[in-house]
């Protein structure tokens, strides 16, 4: 199968399911005069899109576990985690390590979030497009790489949150109080937003919403870092007099 | 408040409540009290007493497509097209301290530096250096002086402007602008071309304008809003702000909000694409023009509405019915590419 295939993959799906419109239908035709591999996998799925519309439909109950998840929120079963504590000799320490784990982590990610979402799509038509022969990956390989590709975010997050939280907790972190509590709020937002996708996903593995939500979720948690420890650093490196306190006195007054 | 403050307000307090109460109703007592907390936190504890203000103007010369680079850690920047080939910078220091002669001092203690350069200037706040509790440096007493800068430039120039506490305004300007602001917004009017415009507390406002490129713009806390914008491809987001878009043409939006509602108001381009995500806020596209569209619409736990008529072409098998989380579907000719979703909000979308 050509490089270039892997941007037909969404129509084909789209084709088999009658939703493609006539702008893509008319460049995905083009393609599939020319491609083997993809005229034979449409033809897969078009076979087992004809033979799955004989079966009931199963409509999960994922609606219930977002209301659990929101009145367990309203019933403050969801704590925030403490601060720790920081001496000022470990500042300098977590800088240095929080300035290398934004370059180290954030490159690292970047590299394997494409990556996991092509094998994603790939083994997302092997699953339906059996007797594709040049498609060998599997459900299992699929939902292995989902959960490297999690755990690797969930690392460059814990990584992150620990740097930041000693950084600020142990002098100030450059930050004025009212910032950080608009980072803090905001870092909130996204957490919830991942608990819910969690939430989503233990209910439905298999759902796509879920799944994008959740990897947004925590790509934006890690940029969000990242630019809280950037913000850090710019304001030791540009305002050395005490930025921070200004903005806090300025805000008051 | 301080411990000190706090020591004072309950002395004030107290005194208040040992004034002969036999007269006094309870409610009397406790407006007593309250008066005296009020006029002591007014009198004794208001911040910066004495305000002392310092103002000058410096003219650079620059050319007409010359480089503006402002950087500023409390103040406003404000930024308007002026003609000719100089600039003008109007440097406001404002101080406020305990005494007149403490904010007099403190006054000096802030510098402004412009540093002239063929074609470019370069404008920063710079504050003296010593040891405090907050971020290792800074004054002990606190320098409460903030510098808002009002500029005058021909309208070609490039800037790049950064404000800590205070906010960011450009109107008129046609050269590139680069913008940025911690705990202020950004607001931008009838600019030529935004290579970027960020705040993380405050909000996002980019009005009237006629633009070349792409822009980028993003708030993590504020609402991000732009009107009456023409512009080839849009970037924006925000974390708990939310995005809206009026009156707007582009080719090709990406827009995404966590808690916010995502809306987009304005004809599409034959051939353009449009992406609107939210997490928990909704997402409304409303389609002004005739242009059609194929659209794929999804949400985990909301709901999808459509106010046009569309052919729902899942909706014309029977076994796509039950999918009620995704819609796709052709509106008109289909010129135009819509991908809305949003995990626990709703979609709609209408015509106008």
């Amino acid at each position: 199968m050509m490089v270039e295939c892997t941007r037909y993959r969404t129509s084909i799906q789209e084709l088999v399911d009658g939703t493609l419109g006539p702008i893509r239908r008319a460049e995905l035709d083009l393609h599939l005069d020319q491609c083997d591999g993809c005229r034979a996998l449409a033809s897969d799925l078009q076979a087992i899109h004809d033979a799955a519309a004989s079966l009931e439909p199963l409509e999960p109950p994922g609606a219930v576990w977002m209301q659990i998840a929101g009145r367990l929120r309203q019933e403050g079963r969801v704590s925030a985690p403490s601060i720790v504590r920081a001496t000022p000799r470990h500042r300098a320490v977590l800088l240095a390590l929080a300035a290398a784990l934004v370059l180290a982590i954030g490159a690292s990610i970047l590299l394997l979030l494409p990556e996991f979402r092509a094998t994603r799509e790939q083994a997302g038509q092997a699953t339906t497009g059996e007797g594709n022969a040049t498609d060998d990956v599997t459900v299992q390989s699929v939902e292995a790489e989902f959960r490297l590709a999690e755990q690797h975010y969930q690392n460059a997050i814990n990584k992150l949150e620990q740097a930041a939280k000693l950084d600020q907790a142990a002098a100030g972190g450059g930050i004025d109080p009212q910032t950080a509590a608009v980072l803090q709020k905001n870092l909130q937002v996204i957490d919830q937003a991942i608990a819910e996708s969690r939430a989503a996903l233990r209910s439905e593995p298999q759902s796509a919403p879920a799944r994008d939500s959740l990897f947004d979720a925590l790509k934006r948690k890690v940029t969000l870092l990242q630019d809280t420890i950037a913000l850090m650093n710019e304001m030791r490196k540009g305002n050395p007099a005490g930025g921070a306190q200004l903005v806090e006195g300025l805000n008051k007054s | 408040m301080s411990k000190r403050a706090t020591t004072l307000l309950t002395m004030a307090a107290v005194a208040a409540l040992a004034a002969p109460s036999s007269a006094q109703s309870i409610s009397e007592q406790i407006r007593a009290v309250k008066r005296a907390v009020e006029h002591a936190a007014t009198v004794r504890y208001q911040p910066g007493g004495e305000t002392q203000t310092d103002r000058s103007t410096r003219t650079v010369k620059i050319s007409a497509n010359g480089d503006i680079d402002i950087s500023n850690i409390a103040g406003d920047i404000t930024i308007t097209r002026g003609g000719g080939s100089n600039a003008t910078i109007e440097i406001v220091k404002t101080a406020r301290a305990r005494t007149a002669a403490e904010a007099k001092e403190m006054l000096g203690q802030v510098q402004v530096v412009v540093e002239e350069r063929p074609g470019r200037v370069e404008i920063q706040t710079r504050y003296p250096q010593q040891r405090n509790a907050w971020m290792g440096w800074g004054n002990r007493r606190g320098t409460n002086v903030s510098v808002a800068f009002t500029i005058t430039a021909p309208a070609g120039v490039r800037i790049a402007a950064k404000s800590v506490a205070g906010s960011v305004k450009v109107s008129g300007i046609k050269g590139e602008l680069t913008l940025e602001a911690v705990s202020g917004s950004v607001r931008v009017s009838d600019a030529g071309r935004i290579s970027s415009a960020k705040s993380l507390a405050g909000g996002v406002e980019i009005l009237d304008s006629r633009l070349d490129g792409v822009l980028e713009v993003s708030s993590v806390a504020g609402p991000v809003v732009l009107r009456h914008v023409r512009v080839r491809r849009i970037e924006a987001g925000s974390v708990s702000g939310g995005l809206t878009l009026e009156d707007v043409e582009c080719d090709r939006a990406e827009l995404t909000s966590f808690s916010g509602t995502v809306e987009f108001t304005g004809p599409l381009a034959r051939g353009g694409r449009y992406e609107m995500k939210s997490h928990t806020g909704d997402v409304r596209i409303t389609v002004t023009g005739g242009a059609g569209f194929e659209f794929d619409a999804t949400t985990f736990s909301g709901s999808l509405r459509s106010d046009l008529p569309l052919t729902n072409r899942a909706a014309e098998r029977p076994e796509r019915r039950m999918t009620r989380r995704s819609l796709q579907g052709t509106s008109g000719d289909g010129g135009a590419v819509l991908e809305l979703s949003t995990f626990s909000g709703n979609v709609v979308i209408s015509k106008r």
